[in-house]
Order: structure tokens, then sequence, then C-alpha cells
């Protein structure tokens, strides 16, 4: 059977891949937050040992460890069968990873991965910066709650109003 | 009309100060007026990147909200010693100073008594009438506190300066957000302090994506700046280094 697996860390937003490993092995896979593990990523919403890749028979299948989940079109699951370029969220606001498995056909395509994993596994330049938007949208509903929010905005209206009159 | 825009950072010691004052002598030599506002009363300092030490000053911008003086007497013009080919008589380039107290006093009065933040309004919008401005530009104290949310309130161009880290990452999205909510026309964000071996295009998307605003400019991490340690205008002293080019099409996208 094929042992070559290709994991990519995505972009959030962008959905391109920001770190790739590429594993070639008979044995597990393991995806976590603790630096030893296979893939190790460094993510507050991962957990130290967050999930596992076995080898099947024919194929792999995902486990779920950690209590934070693992995510799979919207559902939280246990234990999945990979299939080519499976997308997978790691608990609810972690990151995304994308997992291929190498097959005949996509050789070249695999070629090409590979040849950016080793770009992407020397240290990684730019941090992945990291938004978490429900922290901030509870900020900012804090800071409008204030008086002096909805003053200001009065203020600024005003004054916006009056400079557009001697315009 | 006269512009107001205020240069803000979430966190500290990001190169605001820097940042306003070089782009307030680009915005000049284009031949326009031009008045930079310490409202950093808590920990003033932009002065001295033009060279000045409190000694220079007779009044600062405490007296004004201490209503000890009108607003246009704290104003100090620096045209000569900041844009050396200026001509003195040339109306139409001018660059005023209007600085905070270093009195240690006067801070501990800041902070223990407050101002009130409409006098400070009104402060802008006399100085703009007064000394004719075509542009104000506001260094403020990092974080939200209200006096920095006024403002980005009254601004037509909110600049956010951040470096590429988490914690200024985290925390500028809120002030961005807030700015939003007080219906700021213009927000852009400036990356500072980004050193060479960054991916520059990444870096942009990431940000770009990450706040829905457009990154205007990226300056690099240098020893020139460091080591010019705010004693001196870096635009002046490295005109042709890539941080000074840089700043120059920020300047160009404010006008
Ligand atoms: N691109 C750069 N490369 C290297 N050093 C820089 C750069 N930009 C600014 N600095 C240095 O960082 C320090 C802080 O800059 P500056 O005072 O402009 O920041 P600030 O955001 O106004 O700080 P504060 O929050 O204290 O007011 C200064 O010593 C300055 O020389
Ligand atoms: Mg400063």
């Amino acid at each position: 059977m094929n042992t070559k697996l290709i994991i990519e860390l995505l972009d959030d937003s962008l959905g391109h891949s920001v770190q790739t490993w590429e594993i070639d092995s008979a044995h597990s896979v393991q995806i976590g937050r603790s630096p030893d593990s296979d893939v190790s990523i460094r993510n507050p919403y991962v957990s130290r040992c967050h999930a596992c890749i076995v080898p099947k028979e024919t194929g792999w299948v995902l486990n779920g460890i950690s209590s934070q989940g693992v995510i799979h079109e919207d559902q939280i699951i246990q234990s999945i069968d990979l299939y080519n370029d499976i997308v997978i969220r790691l608990s609810r606001r972690g990151p995304l990873l994308r997992i291929s498995i190498g097959s005949e056909q996509g050789e070249s395509k695999t070629d090409d991965l590979i040849a950016m994993s080793t770009i992407a596994h020397e240290d990684f330049a730019v941090p992945l910066l990291f938004l978490d938007k429900d922290e901030r949208d509870q900020e900012v509903a804090e800071i409008e709650k204030a008086d002096y929010f909805s003053s200001l905005k009065g203020i600024a209206q005003q004054l916006r109003a009056e400079k557009n009159n001697k315009r | 009309m006269a512009k107001i825009i205020s240069i803000h950072s979430f966190r500290g010691g990001t190169g605001k100060s820097n940042t306003t004052a070089n782009l307030s002598v680009l915005l000049a030599s284009k031949g326009k007026r031009v008045g930079v506002v310490d409202t950093d009363i808590q920990s003033p300092g932009i002065h001295v990147i033009f060279g000045k030490s409190s000694g220079d000053f007779q009044h600062s911008l405490n007296d004004y909200l201490w209503a000890k003086c009108p607003v246009e007497q704290t104003a100090y013009d620096v045209t000569q010693s900041a844009i050396g080919t200026a001509d003195p008589d040339d109306q139409q380039i001018k660059l005023f100073l209007i600085p905070s107290s270093l009195n240690t006093g006067e801070i501990a009065r800041i902070l223990r008594e407050g101002y009130d933040v409409a006098k400070l309004n009104d402060g802008f919008q006399q100085l703009i009438n007064k000394l004719n401005l075509d542009y104000l530009l506001i260094d403020t104290h990092p974080g939200v506190n209200e006096e920095t949310l006024l403002s980005i309130a009254i601004s037509d161009h909110f600049l956010l300066v951040l470096r590429p880290d988490k914690q200024d990452f985290q925390g500028t999205s809120v002030t961005i957000e807030l700015a939003r909510r007080l219906e700021v026309e213009n927000i852009s964000v400036m990356l500072n302090k980004v050193p060479e071996s960054m991916d520059l295009e990444l870096l942009k998307e990431q940000v770009e994506s990450g706040y829905e605003a457009e990154v205007v400019g990226m300056l690099p991490l240098c020893s020139e700046m460091a080591e010019l340690a705010s004693s001196g205008l870096f635009v002046n002293r490295y005109p042709q280094h890539r941080l000074s080019q840089t700043l120059a099409r920020i300047a160009d996208r404010l006008v």
C-alpha cells in the first residue's frame, strides 16, 4: 500500500497552505501541540495530543483524542476514514488541516508538495498571526457599552456633518 | 478642508512617534501646512525626534487643557529645523509642533484629574482654523482610553501601526473594530519593525484578511532607525533608505 501522507496547515481565511508535513510511514502519526508530535502545531486551540492517524489494510483512519474534538463538515467526529484532500478542523476555533493521500496518478502534485515541504520545514519566518474574533468582539462590546462611547459617536457624527456642510 | 490623521498603536513602542514625525515632514514638504499634536500626555516624546527639549517650549498642550492659554500659543513652528530647504517666507510649507508637558507634576495631574475631552476636540478645531492647517497629525497614547477614542472618532484617516507580533495583531483588531463603529472613513494599517527574513507577501495577506483593511506599508526593522534612537528625523538623515521610501509612499496615500 501507499504509505505517503501530506498534511497541510491551512490559512483560515485564505485556504492556502502555510506549513506542510510530508510523512512516509507505515506507523501511526501523532498530531498535537506537543513539540514531539509528528505534526506539531503551536496553536492555543490544539491539545497537546489532539488526534492520530493510523494505517489500515487499505488507507488510513484518523482518530480524535482531544476532548476539544476534531471537526469534519461541521460535525465532531470520533474517527474517520481519510480520503484524498480531506479537510478537518482541530477544535471548534482551531486550525484547518488538509490531508492528501499520495496516489499513483498524483505523483507530480506530490512532488511539488514535497519541494514545498522542504521549504516549510525550515524555520517558519512569518508568525502565524492568529486572530481570535470572538475575543475581539467581546472586548469591543464591553467598550461600546460605556456611556462615553455613545457620546463620542455623537460628537463625531456632528463634526462630520459640519464639515460636509462647509464643503 | 483640513484632514485629521490619527496615528495609533495598541501597544507601546511600535514606532508611532517616529512614524508621525517623519510623515509630518514628508507631508509639509509637499507644500502643506501641517500640525503635529502630541496627545500622549502620559508619556510624551515626539518633540525629541524634532530635536527639541522641554526647555524649548514655554507652553504645552496641558496649559491649554487647564485653560491657561489659547491653544495656538502651544504650537511651535519647527519648519526650519525639520525642513531645511523650506523658504522661511513660504507660507505654504509649514510644520507646527504642539508638545505635551514633560513635567512629572503635570503628568500626575492629568492622571489624577483627567481632563475635558470635549476641550481637546475644540483645541484640534481651533488649531486647524488659527494655523490654517491642511493636515493635523495626532500622535496618540497606546491602548484604548477616552482621549484616544476621541482622536479616533474625529479623524478622517486612522493609521494603525503594529509589529508582526501575535499580541499586537489581536489587540489592534479591537481598535480597528471600534474605529469602524465610530464610522471612521479611512482605516489603514502600517507594519513596522518587520525583520528582513519575513515573507512580506504572506504577512500582508494575513493582516489584510484578518482586518479587512489595507496594509499601506511595511517598514523594515533596521539598525539605522534603532541607532538614531529618536534623536532625529529618519527621512532627513537617510532619504534614500527603503524605510524612507516606504514612508514617502504612505504620505502619498494620505494626501
Ligand atoms: N523600523 C524600525 N527599526 C528599528 N527600530 C525602530 C523602528 N521603528 C522604531 N524604532 C525604534 O523603536 C523605538 C520606539 O519608537 P517610537 O518612540 O516611535 O514608538 P512609539 O510607538 O511612539 O512608542 P510609545 O508607545 O512609547 O510612544 C525607538 O527607539 C525607535 O528608534
Ligand atoms: Mg510615542
